[in-house]
This record gives structure tokens, C-alpha cells and sequence, in this order.
């Protein structure tokens, strides 16, 4: 799982780092899902893809199954991406309180300790995007103008 | 007879045309003013060579009290009131002291002469009564026939005289002009805003423009506010008092 | 010398006009000349600085607050941002001076700091230079914040120009995760330029 867009390693986990999913209104972390660590590019696809500006973001690689068997409730809703076959990877993990927070927020840490995040430049973050249109997988014309006008 | 100072100002001319905004240069200029935390920044400079305003870099302190631009054929480093309670500004002399030291540590990491240096006030006076601000006028002024009769609200008297400015070496002539002007201001402070109908002065020392050969060294520049501080003081005092008639 | 009266514009004397910390009374004092010459009130420069008054003395709060209150994130755009593009397109101008006299104000106020220079990256290079260049060098000279340092590479990373590489390659942080960071954007502006580096013995 690959939590969306925050710097962890600079700023301890806060009510800033929640983001609000389609279906949950508060209390949740937008997540995506993927298979293994060699398809981290496709969550930093769905996550850039429906950004606003082209900038360099870290990402950090998490366990599902050490998340739900903290009993971290993880719920699969759509993500808001303009690719397609992306839309179902998103998860919440919802209806977090403090305690739970926190088991998130140590996670992270622990991951960032296993050197489980990586950071993507602009550059990348291009490729991956042109990568994806040249595969038909996304049109431009479905990205914010300040993201097409970069690529 | 002063009320408050409103800004002191003190420039060489040189050319700094090379004190761009590079990052070495910031990063210079930064850790020469670090001491006293001043921002890097820029303003906007016209000048005749250049058909558009170009940036040039600044350097702030946060609360505006100190600027340092530094222009593409001079520096000028000013100091502004930051209250009315305070009087930051402080005494001339303290200031000259102050630019020199600026001024010596620009010239140290950019080795550089000036062809002129200049030293300029601005103060405004205490409020006087009507019947006194009116007595300034013709105390200044031989008025024609209709001002005479019709004592104006506003007015403005300058004058320019040039002394001889001798400093080891060098003879130069030095520029003293003097403004009096009677203005309305609007003074804010902490929200209020209060009308006044004030007396202004300001002084403007500078060497004379007509040698244009870079030939003052820091130490001129030393000895030239040392001893400018000195004649500003003095040229202040006569002046107030005939003001004051 | 006249630099003085170059330093006037005609008709009005603005004397040590700032604002400091948002949250704090107002304390600073002005000095207006309300003197009755009608010179200058249509020129460009009167344009410009009435502009610059009126965006110092109504937005400025409005753009630490929203700096300050709104939650951030890399990629998503805020409410500031939307704030100075939307006075950008009325007065460039007189923005970038309001910009520049924010940060100069806010230099030792970290989160407005951050928060003004992450609004400068998301603009065009070219609409704010130089201000924003000197803005970024002076964030990446910022001692004891490798945070701000971050945001000045960030800032160079966005702008992706020639001169973001000279600027970047030369740069030695203590950091080592923030100098693999430049390291990165170091190479990947050289690709995108063709540069190539040289070896010398």
C-alpha cells in the first residue's frame, strides 16, 4: 500500500495527513493498492495523475496484511484518478481514531527504517505519466492544465 | 524643533553593475549581512541605459528599518522609522558610523571606488501654531503682492550652495542643499490617523557630479561621513533656529 | 544629488509602511503628504503603487491565514495558490512586490515562509523573476532548516530551467537525504538539457 503525497520522514503524522475519500467523510487515509514493490509506479501513477501540479512526491510502502491484522479497517472505494484501470486500487483506511492513527503512523516509520520509500522527481514523475498516455491508459486532455502543460 | 526623523540615506556612486542577482552574490551578500539578518530581495531599477525597469538585488531587514539596494551605479543605504514612539533612527552621527561599516564590508568582498558620496535627511518638525507656521513663510520667502496677501498653505523653499570639502588628499566641492516645505500629513499609528500641518527639512550633502573619476577608496568614504555628520548637525541647528526666527 | 526626491513620487511621502507578524496589532506608522498638486495620478507608477497599497493593507492577512490554517500537500492546490494567480492576472507588477515584501517580513517565520515560496514554485519562472530567484537561493542559504533548503530545491526542481542547474549542481548541503535529492534533479536537468559532465584529472 502506498499512502498518497506526504513527506513522513520531515513531519510526524498529523489530522493533515488524512485525505478524504469518496465515501467517508472524515477519519480516513486514501491509500493504493498494489501487488508488489515493483508495481509501485502504478500507485504513484493513479496518486500524480489526479494531482493538480507536477511535483516531487515520497512515497512509502506499507503492509496490508500487518495493517489489517492491527485491525486497521481497510475498505476498498474508488479512487479518484483518470486512469481507468486504477480506479478500483484505491483503499481507505477508514475510520481511524487515535490508537489506530498511531499503529498507522509507527508503520510508516518502521517502513522508512526498511528503506521502503522512495522519492519521485519531476522528472520521473513525467515518465510515468508519458509512459501511461503512450499506452492509451490515460488522455491528456483528462489532466489538469498545469500537469499537461509539464509533460 | 525636530519631531522625528523620516529617513536617512547615504549612497556612493560606482559602478555595480557586476552585483547581480547570482547566487554566489546573494549567498555573499548574505553571510556579510548575517549579523545583522537582513533579507535578500530585489527592487525594481530604471535607468536611462535601460528601456525596461530590471530587478536589482536588496537587502531588507524584516521590519523595513534598513535597506541596502544596490543599483547598477550605486549603493544606497537608507534607514526608516519603524515607530513613533521609538526614535530608532537615532542621531546622524550613529548612522554615518553604521554605513561606513556596510559600506567597508561591500567594498571588502567588491573591490570598488566611487566618484561621489552623499549623505541626505528627511525630519519633519514639531507642530507649531498657526500664528508661528504662518511667520515662516515670509521669514524664507519675499513674496509677491498676491502671496503676500494671500499667505499660502503650502510652500516650498530649496536651495542649493556648493563649499569646498577638503579630506587629505582630495579637494572636492561639496553640494549642500536644504529643503523647507510646508506640508498637511497624515499620520497613522497604531490605527489612528491624526492630520497635521507640518514643517519639513531636508538635507542633501553630496560631493560634487563633475569628477567622474572613481577615486574614493574607503577610506575617503570614512572620512567623508565622519566629518559630514558633523556639518549636517551643525547646518540643522542654524537652520531650525531661523525657522524659529 | 536628488536621490531623494527620485526616491519620492510626486504628491506623496510613504514612510516606514510595513506590517509585522499577522496576528499582532498593527504597530507601524505612516506619513502621507496630502499635498494639493493633482501630478501623477494617472501615470502607470500610481497605477502600480495604489495596487501594491491596496494588496499589502487587504490581502495580506487573508494570505498568512490561509498559508497558516489550510492543510498542505505536495501536488494539490490551495486556496493561496488560487489567491496570487487571481492578483497575478490583475497586476504582475505590483504581485511580485507584495510577494517579495512578505517573504522579506516573514523570513524568520517558517511556515509563512514555506508556504510563500511553495506558492512561488507552482508559478512560471519567468512570471516572477527575479524575485522568485532570489526568494529560492535564499532559501537554499537558510541556516538550521533543512526544510526551507528542501523548498528552495523544490522551487529550482519546478522551474526546471538552465539556470536551476547551475544553480543546483554547484549546491553542497549536510544533509544526505536532501543532497540526493539535488543530486537527482541535478541529473535529471541535465538529461533534459543534453549536458554531459566532464571528467577532469
Amino acid at each position: 500500500m502506498v499512502p498518497g503525497g506526504f513527506s513522513p520522514e520531515r513531519r510526524p503524522l498529523s489530522r493533515r495527513d488524512y485525505q478524504l475519500s469518496e465515501n467517508y467523510a472524515k477519519h480516513s487515509l486514501s491509500v493504493w493498492e498494489v501487488i508488489s514493490e515493483t508495481d509501485i509506479d502504478e500507485a504513484v501513477l493513479a496518486i500524480v495523475s489526479g494531482g493538480d501540479h507536477l511535483e516531487a512526491i515520497d512515497v512509502v510502502l506499507m503492509s496490508s496484511d500487518y495493517l489489517t491484522e492491527k485491525g486497521i479497517n481497510c475498505v476498498r472505494t474508488n479512487g479518484s484518478t483518470p486512469v481507468g484501470d486504477l480506479v478500483e486500487k484505491h483503499i481507505d483506511l477508514s475510520n481511524l481514531t487515535y490508537k489506530s492513527l498511531g499503529i498507522v503512523a509507527y508503520h510508516i516509520v518502521d517502513k522508512i527504517n526498511d528503506q521502503k520509500v522512495k522519492r519521485y522527481t519531476i522528472r520521473q514523475l513525467k515518465e510515468i505519466l508519458n509512459q501511461a498516455i503512450s499506452q492509451n491508459r490515460l488522455t491528456p486532455d483528462k489532466l489538469k492544465d498545469s500537469i499537461r502543460e509539464k509533460l | 524643533m525636530i519631531d522625528f526623523g523620516l529617513k536617512y540615506q547615504a549612497s556612493i556612486f560606482l559602478v555595480a553593475n557586476d552585483i547581480t542577482p547570482t547566487p554566489d552574490n546573494i549567498t555573499t551578500l548574505i553571510d556579510l549581512f548575517r549579523d545583522k539578518e537582513l533579507v535578500p530581495n530585489t527592487f525594481r531599477e530604471i535607468s536611462p541605459g535601460s528601456p525596461a525597469p530590471r530587478g536589482r538585488l536588496r537587502l531588507s531587514s524584516p521590519n523595513n528599518e534598513w535597506n541596502i539596494k544596490i543599483a547598477s551605479m550605486r549603493i544606497d543605504i537608507e534607514k526608516n522609522p519603524i515607530s513613533l514612539k521609538e526614535n530608532n533612527l537615532g542621531n546622524v552621527n550613529d548612522f554615518c558610523l553604521e554605513v561606513t561599516d556596510f559600506f567597508g564590508r561591500i567594498i571588502s568582498k567588491f573591490p570598488k571606488k566611487a566618484n561621489r558620496v552623499s549623505l541626505g535627511t528627511i525630519f519633519l518638525l514639531k507642530e507649531m501654531a498657526e500664528s508661528n507656521l504662518s511667520e515662516v513663510y515670509p521669514r524664507l520667502f519675499k513674496p509677491p503682492e498676491f502671496y503676500a496677501t494671500s499667505p499660502p498653505f503650502e510652500w516650498n523653499w530649496r536651495s542649493a550652495s556648493r563649499v569646498p570639502f577638503i579630506s587629505g588628499e582630495f579637494n572636492e566641492n561639496l553640494n549642500v542643499i536644504t529643503q523647507v516645505n510646508r506640508a498637511k500629513v497624515e499620520i497613522g499609528l497604531n490605527d489612528e490617523i491624526s492630520f497635521s500641518d507640518r514643517i519639513q527639512l531636508s538635507l542633501d550633502l553630496n560631493t560634487s557630479q563633475e569628477n567622474t573619476e572613481y577615486r574614493f577608496d574607503i577610506d575617503f568614504i570614512t572620512t567623508f561621513y565622519q566629518k559630514i555628520s558633523v556639518f549636517h548637525d551643525d547646518l540643522v541647528v542654524k537652520i531650525t533656529e531661523f525657522i524659529n526666527g | 544629488m536628488d536621490n531623494l526626491r527620485e526616491n519620492t513620487s510626486t504628491g506623496t511621502i510613504n514612510i516606514g509602511l510595513y506590517e509585522p507578524e499577522v496576528f499582532s496589532e498593527y504597530q507601524g506608522f505612516s506619513i502621507t503628504d496630502k499635498s494639493a498638486t493633482t501630478e501623477g495620478l494617472v501615470d502607470e507608477n500610481f497605477v502600480n503603487e495604489e495596487r501594491l497599497k491596496r494588496l499589502k493593507k487587504q490581502f495580506t492577512r487573508e494570505l498568512i491565514t490561509l498559508i497558516v490554517d489550510e492543510d498542505f500537500e505536495y501536488g494539490v492546490d490551495t486556496k493561496a495558490d488560487a489567491l496570487v494567480r487571481s492578483q497575478m492576472r490583475l497586476n504582475a507588477l505590483a504581485t511580485k512586490s507584495w510577494l517579495n515584501g512578505i517573504f522579506v517580513e516573514n523570513f524568520s517565520n517558517i511556515p509563512v515562509l514555506l508556504g510563500i515560496l511553495r506558492v512561488v514554485a507552482r508559478l512560471d519562472y519567468s512570471e516572477l523573476y527575479p524575485e522568485s530567484h532570489i526568494m529560492a537561493v535564499a532559501a537554499l542559504s537558510y541556516k538550521n532548516n533543512v526544510e526551507v533548503q528542501e523548498c528552495g530545491v523544490r522551487a529550482f526542481e519546478s522551474w526546471g530551467t538552465v539556470q536551476s542547474l547551475k544553480i543546483l549542481e554547484n549546491l553542497k548541503v549536510s544533509t544526505q537525504w536532501l543532497q540526493e535529492y539535488i543530486d537527482e534533479v541535478v541529473s535529471d536537468l541535465r538529461k533534459e538539457y543534453n549536458v554531459s559532465t566532464r571528467q577532469e584529472n
